[in-house]
This record gives C-alpha cells, structure tokens and sequence, in this order.
C-alpha cells in the first residue's frame, strides 16, 4: 500500500513521456528554389505550359519575339540547364496571345505533343516530336470560322491517347476531342455536361488510360470532369461562386486530385483549396479544405508525382503577387512552407515535376510593365526522394564467357533484384542509355518490360565484329509507369568469337616427339608416317573461354578432355589407314561451344626406298680445318627409288652412323648407332656440314685415326635403305670445337 | 494512530494531483486533429505586413478653389459609378472583362471577369461630356501591385480599341519596363509617345496624386502636384471625355477624380 503513489507516479511520468512529440517530427521539409532563367525570345508570352520528358523540360506558349503576328513556340532545354536557347517556332498562331496559346504534354514513350490555338485564323493545331527530336508535320485539329479555341490543352493518357480539350465561349461547355494515332485523325467531339466560365483549364492523364479534365463552371464552381472511356461525366467541387481554375492530378494509385483558389480575394472563400476523390462525387472533409485564404489568381495546380507526394503551385498577392510552391511528401499530413520565386509580378503559371519527382519546373508569366514575358523557375522537388526502381541485367544465367552466335547474334537478358515496379526497359552496349543513344527499340529506347520475362537483346556488328576476350558491359536501365527513371546497371560478358588455336597434325617420329625410331628413323617428313599412329598437338592462342575437347572425326570418332588449354599425343590413327595419302581431321572445341576442325593430309608408307645397287651414288668426308671432329660430307649422284610415295629424288635425307671400324654388314649391325639428317632440297648431290665424328662413338673411342662413315637414305616416313654406302675419313689429330667465353673482370 | 488514518487521503489527492497534471500535459502535447481544423494548413515565408492605406492627398489649393468643377467624384458609395463608362481597351472574350467597383469610399480596379483574375490588360473608367475640350483631369491613386495608373483626356470613340484620346500613364518602380511615366496621343488606339520621363517610377502603397491639362494643343501633366511633361501637339485631338486609365491587375484604388476648366 505504501508502495502505491510511487508507482502512480512513475505511470504518470510514464505516459507523460510518452506524450511528448517533438513538433519538428510533423513539419515537411521546405523545398528550395533552386533556379530562375528569364527567357529571351517569350515577348508578350501568356499562359505557358510546361512538360517534362526524361531529363528534358519543355515550355509551350505563344509568343511575338519579332513583335509581329503570334507564333507557336516550344523552349527546350535539360531539366538542370543554366541557360535557356532560343524556341522552336512551331507555326504561325496570329491573334493576341491571351487567345492564341500553346499547351505540351509528355505521351508514356516520350512523344512531345503541343496544342494551340490561332485566335485569328480560328484554328486548333497540332504537332508531335519524336524521341530523335523532330517535330512532324502540323496537323489541323478542327478549325473554322465560326469556331473558338480558347485556352486548349493536352494530355496523353497511359494507352497512348492524346486527349485535347478547349473552350469555346462562356457557359458552353467545355469541347474534347481524342486521338488514336498520334493526331492524325480525330474523334468526334465530346462536350462536358454544363457550362463552363471560359477561363483556363487544366487536364491531367493517369494509369489505365484514366483523364480528367478540371474546368469552372459557369456560375463559379470548380469542377472536374472525368473520362469514363465513352464520355464525360461531372462532379462540381464546391457551391456557385466559391472557386474557380483548378488544376487536377491523377496519382500512382488511380485517385483523383484537384486543387482550386477561392472565388474571392478575403474570407473563408479566397485563397487555395485542395481535394482528393475518395469516390463518384465523394470529395469530403478533409481532404476538401481551405489550406490558407489570400488573394489568389488564376489556376492553382497540383501534380502527384509516383511516390505519391502532393506538388501544389499557385499564383497569390502577399507582398506583390508571387508564384508560390509547397509540398505534402507522401505519408505526412501537412504541407511544406511554401517557397516563392525572387522574380514578382506573376500573373500565371504552370509547373510540371521531373519523373524522379526531384525537380519542380515552373513556366511563369511575368509582367515587366509593358508586356509579358516569360521566366523559367526550378524548385528542389520532392525530399524524399522517389524509389527508383531496379532491374539488374544477367546475361545467359550470368555466364562469364559466352559463344557469340552466328549473325544476327543475341543473348538472353534475365534480370535480378528486381524493385520499384518498372514498367518499361532499355538498353546500350558498352555506355549507359541516354535518350538519344540506346540499343534497344522504342522512343528514347524505352519499350515494355516484365520483371519475369527474359529478354532476346541482339549484340549489334559493331560490338560483335570488335570483340577480344576483354569482357563487353550491356547496360540496362529501367523505368515505372510515371516515369520514375532508375539509375542503369550492367552485366559484362565475353564474347568468344570461335576456337582460336595452333594444331599440329605429325609423323609420330619427328624428332620432336620422341617416340623413338622403333623400326626407322626418329625423324621424318611431318606429312608421313610409318606406324598407324598420328601425332596431335594443340594449344589455345587467344582463346577466351580455352580449350575443351579434342576430337577426330572418322568413321570411329575419338574424343580426349583438353587440360590447361592444350594438348599433345601421340594417338592411334583414327579409322581407317590405307597406304598413301589419308586425310585426318581434328575438331576443337572450347569451353562455351564454340567448334573448328582442323584438317591434316598424312602418307601412311610403310615401304622402305631402294638405293639402287649398280650405282647407288658416292659419298666422301673431309674433316674441318679447326674442327676436326666435325667433317664435311659429300654425297653425289645418290640414287634412290621410293615406291612408297616419296616424291622426286625419292629420299627425305640420309641416315648416318659413325664406326672406328669397318662392319661386315651395315645395314644389320646392331652396333651402329643411326642418326637421321634431314637433307632439303631435290638435288640428288648435297653436303652435310658438321657432321660429328663422335656421332655414337664412345668418349674413349674418340682418338685420332680412321672413322667410317655409313649412310643409308630416308623416305618421309623414316624408313631407310637396305642399302649403305659409306666412306673413310683418317683424323691426324682430334680437335673439337672450342667457344672462346668473354673474359669477365672480377 | 491519527496520522495513520489520514495517510489514505494524503495519498489519494497526491495521485489525483499527479493523474490530472499529467492528463492535462498529455492533452497539450497531443497533436492537433480535424476538430482544431483553424490551424494554418499552408505556411508562407514572412513578409513585411501589408500597410495600412493611408488618408487621401489633399487636392492642390487651385484644384480646390477653382470656380468651374465640370466633374467630381469622391466615390462615397456605389452610386458613383454611374456616371461612369468602363471599357476594355482590348479585345477580351465574354467573361473575362475589367471589372470596377467603389469600396471603402474609393473607386477599385476590381480585377477581370467574374473570377477576379488578374489580367494584364488595358481597362479606363470614363466619364464626363463629349464636348469637353479644355480642362484639367486630375486624381489621386494608391497602388498596392498593380503597377499602372493614368489619366485620360479628349477621350472620342465608340470602340476602346480604336479610340483617340490622350494619356498620361506611370509605371510603378518594381516594373523593369522603361520609360516609366509617359505623355502620350493615343490615335484610333495607336500610341504615339509625346514625352517620355526617365525616372525611377511611383512607389507603391503610398497616396499619389496626378494630373493632365489640355488646353488647346497645349498639354501638361503632373505628378504629385508638380509639372513632370509638358507637350505641344501641333494637330490637336478634338473635344472629348475624360478618364482614369490602368490594367485589369486589381490592386489599384482611385479617388478624388476632379476635372476642372484651367
């Protein structure tokens, strides 16, 4: 019991602390301005509209830079440009501008459309330009001399419809017509069901086709109307003569927006209003309410970017009338302390958001004292920054090494980590997209995606016909469906263009080998050989992904694993061996698939060549001066017959042996140790040069006296004569050669 | 003993105590709701309060004093404005025309159209007889940010667009627009400078006065009682009525509109 007010007390510090909310926690953060450009050649400019498409901001309005008729004028310019060049004249729009303006929007694949009226020639135009940058051909809307298009504007909704509403005259209702094919023709016209107060519009376009379009109606009530795919319908905002002008927005949930100044410049009726649809004419309290009164003109608009925050911008007198921005960031309840602009007497103005939702770019129509004219505003946008969506590229199941396919190459791209509900992808080998620079096909690059689907993505000549083993980087960029561009990523593969390698198809006796003489020479003609036996050699050279098998192709195929990207062996001839000329083929290939067959003519001779009995050819030695160990051989007339298929001469070279004593029969004595020399040429009389004494003699052997000579001819298999000739060289003295070292200083 | 039993009442009104305060501290620190929905939704930046209009300027003693006043009016109530023609110097569509009102004892450029927007363009009040040839127009005029004000003499036409008459008309010092005051013929709508003074402009939310005589083809005009143009136009503008001239911008109040034989 004593113990109770203590512990009442500590409840009650408890849930005292608990109550305590820093304020500073429910405050927005305040955007900035970041940017004011006044544009040179907007003289009498009124009523712009602005667009923004990827990273590039685009302002419509009529304008008289000559001071002469009204033209139609968009300004282009990069979402952080420092400067603004001169606009693009769309077309003659003669009429004063308050009457002869000019509206832009951005279609999902980039397409700029601009809208606008001639107040002259009662006429309502169109053009488009690609994602390349050219403008197509102005199109006719409707015209006609009875006809008034005031204050038109338009929108493109997500099926690629472009919607263009205008007004006609006062309490008459507003006029739509809708376009399939990029404004080449037109739909019959569509009328809102009451009249509206002949005053700026605004329209707005959303996901799933959705359009809404915000006018005032005749008595002074904001209202909107929306599109239901056949027509019109309308819900009126507030009571008569309570507010005018709003702007509307579609947000990334489908829901409807709008925001409208009051009808007065006091009271309980003036300043900016703000609503959100919670369903058919349901527009309640709170989302319906007065954010603060004041003396505001014209629209105010509102834009809800795919984070789902509140951009909100209107036109108001504090001071002196000002263009003024504020924020409600998705999740929290209040908006932003409102930014203004340094530049003052604003008299209209329009913004639109980056697709990030970073920037806010502002058209504002400013009076100087004689005429208007116009200055471009960017304001820091959303704070919290809008999710990017994510998509990360790999390529072939993240190979490392792939075969480049044959023309017209391609991979397959599935993507990973995929976030952020994109809706649309591009692409670019070797350097991020950009709107002007991308692989992939679609305005600006951008064509549909699902985060499931692997695509087909081909690798252009120029990347293909480049390739080494340097690995090649496809970038990938993705986007949502409001525009909210993620940062590119990339995936690098190399492109194995085919087997690059040295084949050596041999005699299996080549000197090189050392498979041993066996019944012939260790060396040989590489074209021939004796023994059913083939030597095969390989090794990568410049092969990216490296050797993987080695295979000969024959009626009975025979396949080895390649190790450490090469290979040598002697192996069975394979298939098939007749005398003379076979052809073996040997295929390669590496490790991604890549194949090449490598091809070898052999001669299988297994028939010795005849030296001819009756005159077989003389050969003589003579020792070096220097060197006498080392003796100079001469060989004349040498005549052999190769039925075997040696061609010319009928011998490759000769096969020597060196004895201190003669020997009874050569051919068979098993004591003479047989060297073969290969002698080039076709001449049936040569010299061998150098050749060693000590050749097979033992060291002790080595001493000054007679040497004899045997020589028995090769074929280019390595089989030898039976018969030998031979000569005798008497050494006086034994001299071998010497190498004089350079005498090195210690 | 006794103390013992009063421990419990003690006790009891320290946890009240303790229970209240911080029932009330919770309820201060609980963040507002729609019910206290006054609160401001929208903060702006500070700004300098807007100042408070001040007395009118009082008329120049031979204004005062002068024998023959053809007109005046000090737009005591609504009733004013009907001696008065209000035009629209520009082709506006239906809807979207200056509007005027007398408010506060002052005649107000009330904005354009039935919304009150701003518009930049040309609007005047007229009044007076056709036959006025020779007279001094002169008013007073408080400018909070619509940044034109004139006076208008000789006014013939029936069509603003193509009317003749002439003007003297000054720019408030925020506009960058040069000159900033200008004597000017205005021929079937066509502006012809006659004098252009070089200054910095009229500084807003402050009571100015301005004039224009015409007497023959002899013209003066003045600015806060003192002669800024004089000019002498050798092809006269006949006969006509007098004004006030400015934009449809709203933000301008007029009073005090007297003309007067020189």
């Amino acid at each position: 019991m004593r113990r109770l007010p203590l512990m009442l007390s500590m409840i009650c510090a408890i849930v005292l602390s608990t109550c305590v909310v820093p304020a500073s926690a429910q405050t927005s953060t305040t955007p900035k301005l970041l940017k004011e450009i006044d544009i040179g050649d907007s003289a009498a400019s009124k009523f712009a509209n602005v667009t923004v498409s990827g990273q590039t901001v685009f302002i419509g309005s009529g304008a008289k830079p000559g001071g002469t008729d009204t033209h139609a004028y968009v300004w282009s310019f990069a979402e952080q440009a420092a400067s603004i060049g001169p606009g693009q004249d769309l077309g003659l729009a003669p009429g004063q501008t308050d009457y002869s303006s000019v509206a832009v929007a951005t279609a999902p694949d980039g397409t700029i459309y601009a809208v606008w009226s001639s107040f002259i020639d009662r006429s309502l135009s169109i053009r488009h330009r690609d994602s390349n940058g050219t403008w197509g051909a102005r199109r006719i809307i409707d015209s006609g001399s009875g006809s008034y298009f005031f204050y038109p504007k338009v929108a493109v909704n997500s099926l690629g419809q472009v919607f263009v509403i205008w007004g006609i005259d006062k309490n008459i209702p507003l006029s739509l017509v809708i376009s399939n094919d990029q404004g080449v023709s037109w739909s019959s016209k569509y009328t809102t069901s009451i009249g509206i107060y002949n005053r700026s519009t605004s329209i707005a376009a959303g996901p799933n086709g959705q359009v809404v379009i915000g006018f005032t109606t005749a008595n002074v009530a904001p209202a909107v109307a929306i599109w239901t795919g056949s027509e019109l319908t309308t819900e009126v905002l507030s009571g008569t003569n309570t507010g005018a002008q709003p702007g509307v927005s579609i947000g990334p949930d489908s829901k409807i927006y709008a925001a409208w100044r009051g009808a007065t410049k006091t009271g309980a009726t003036s300043g900016v209003f703000y609503a959100e649809r919670q369903g058919a004419n349901n527009w309640t309290l709170p989302e319906q309410q007065q954010l603060r009164e004041g003396n505001v003109s014209n629209t105010v608009n509102v834009v809800v970017d795919g984070a789902g925050s509140v951009h909100l911008a209107w036109n108001m007198v504090v001071d002196v009338p000002r263009f003024f921005y504020s924020i409600r960031q998705a999740g929290q309840a209040q908006f932003s302390t409102a930014v203004t602009t340094n530049v003052s007497n604003i008299y209209t103005s329009h913004f639109a958001l980056s697709p990030s939702g970073a920037f806010v770019h502002a058209a504002l129509e400013k009076f100087t004292g004689n005429e208007s004219s116009l200055t471009y505003a960017r304001f820091s946008g959303s704070s919290v920054e809008v999710a990017k969506p994510t998509a990360a590229p790999k390529i072939n199941d993240d190979a490392q090494t792939i075969k480049l396919p044959s023309p017209p190459a391609t991979v397959s791209v599935g993507f990973i980590g995929v976030s952020g509900s994109p809706t649309e992808i591009r692409w670019r080998w070797g350097s991020e997209p950009t709107d002007t620079e991308y692989n992939s096909v679609g305005t600006a690059g951008w064509q549909t995606f699902s985060p499931t689907t692997t695509l087909t993505i081909a690798i252009p000549s120029t990347v293909s016909s480049t390739a080494t083993c340097l690995p090649v980087r496809l970038y990938t960029q993705v986007r949502t469906a409001t525009q909210v561009t993620g940062l590119a990523q990339f995936d690098d593969v190399v492109l194995d263009t085919g087997v690059t390698a040295a084949v050596r198809i041999t005699n299996p006796h080549l000197r090189q080998v050392n498979l041993g003489s066996g019944n012939g020479a260790s060396d040989g003609d590489p074209t021939y050989t004796r023994d059913p036996l083939v030597y095969v050699e390989a090794y990568g050279i410049n092969e990216c992904s490296g050797l993987k098998e080695l295979a000969f192709t024959s009626s009975t195929p025979i396949t080895v694993t390649v190790s450490n990207n090469s290979f040598a062996s002697v192996m069975p001839f394979p298939g098939t061996l007749v005398a003379g000329s076979n052809t073996v083929t040997v295929n390669l290939t590496d490790k991604v698939g890549n194949s090449q067959n490598y091809t070898q003519t052999l001669t299988y001779d297994t028939t010795p060549p005849v030296l001819d009995v009756a005159s077989p050819g003389t050969v003589s030695a003579t020792a070096n001066l220097s060197d006498t160990i080392l003796s100079s051989l001469q060989f004349s007339n040498i005549t052999v017959t190769d039925t075997g298929g040696y061609p010319g001469r009928g011998f490759w070279g000769v096969w020597l042996a060196n004895s201190r004593t003669p020997v009874t029969n050569p051919s068979t004595d098993t004591n003479l140790i047989w060297t073969p020399v290969a002698v080039p040429g076709t001449d049936k009389s040569f010299t061998i040069s150098n050749w060693s004494m000590a050749t097979g003699i033992p060291s002790a052997d080595r001493t000054a006296g007679d040497y004899t000579i045997y020589a028995r001819f090769l074929d280019g298999a390595g089989n030898p004569t039976s018969g030998v000739i031979s000569t005798t060289l008497n050494l006086s003295a034994i001299t071998e050669p010497k190498v004089n070292l350079p005498f090195v200083r210690r | 003993m006794k103390r013992s039993k009063n421990r419990p009442l003690v006790v009891s009104l320290l946890v009240g105590t303790l229970v209240v305060a911080g029932v009330g501290l919770a309820l201060i620190q609980t963040p507002r709701g729609a019910a206290q929905s006054e609160e401001v939704l929208l903060r702006y930046p500070d700004y300098p309060p807007t100042p408070t209009i001040g007395p009118n300027p009082t008329l120049p003693p031979q204004l005062a004093g002068a024998s023959t006043i053809l007109a005046q009016s000090d737009f005591a109530d609504a009733s004013a404005l009907r001696s008065w023609e209000f035009v629209d110097q520009s082709f506006v569509i239906a809807g979207a025309e200056g509007q005027w009102a007398v408010a506060d004892g002052r005649l107000a450029q009330d904005y354009a159209g039935l919304v009150r927007d701003r518009s930049t363009h040309e609007v005047a009040a007229l009044t007076g007889d056709p036959a006025w040839l020779d007279y001094t127009v002169h008013m007073s005029f408080y400018d909070e940010f619509n940044g034109t004000a004139g006076v208008i003499a000789r006014y013939t036409g029936s069509d603003p667009t193509t009317a003749s008459y002439y003007r003297i008309r000054a720019l408030t010092s925020t506009f960058s627009a040069t000159p900033k005051l200008v004597l000017e013929r205005v021929d079937q709508g066509v502006t012809h400078a006659l004098v252009e003074i070089n200054g910095p402009g009229f500084t807003s939310r402050i009571w100015h006065t301005l004039g224009l005589t015409v007497r023959g083809s002899s013209l003066q005009a003045t600015l806060d009682g003192q002669v800024v143009a004089e000019a002498t136009d050798s092809t006269p503008l006949p006969a006509g009525r007098a004004g006030i001239y400015t934009r449809a911008s709203g933000g301008i109040l007029f009073d005090d509109f007297v003309v007067t034989t020189p």
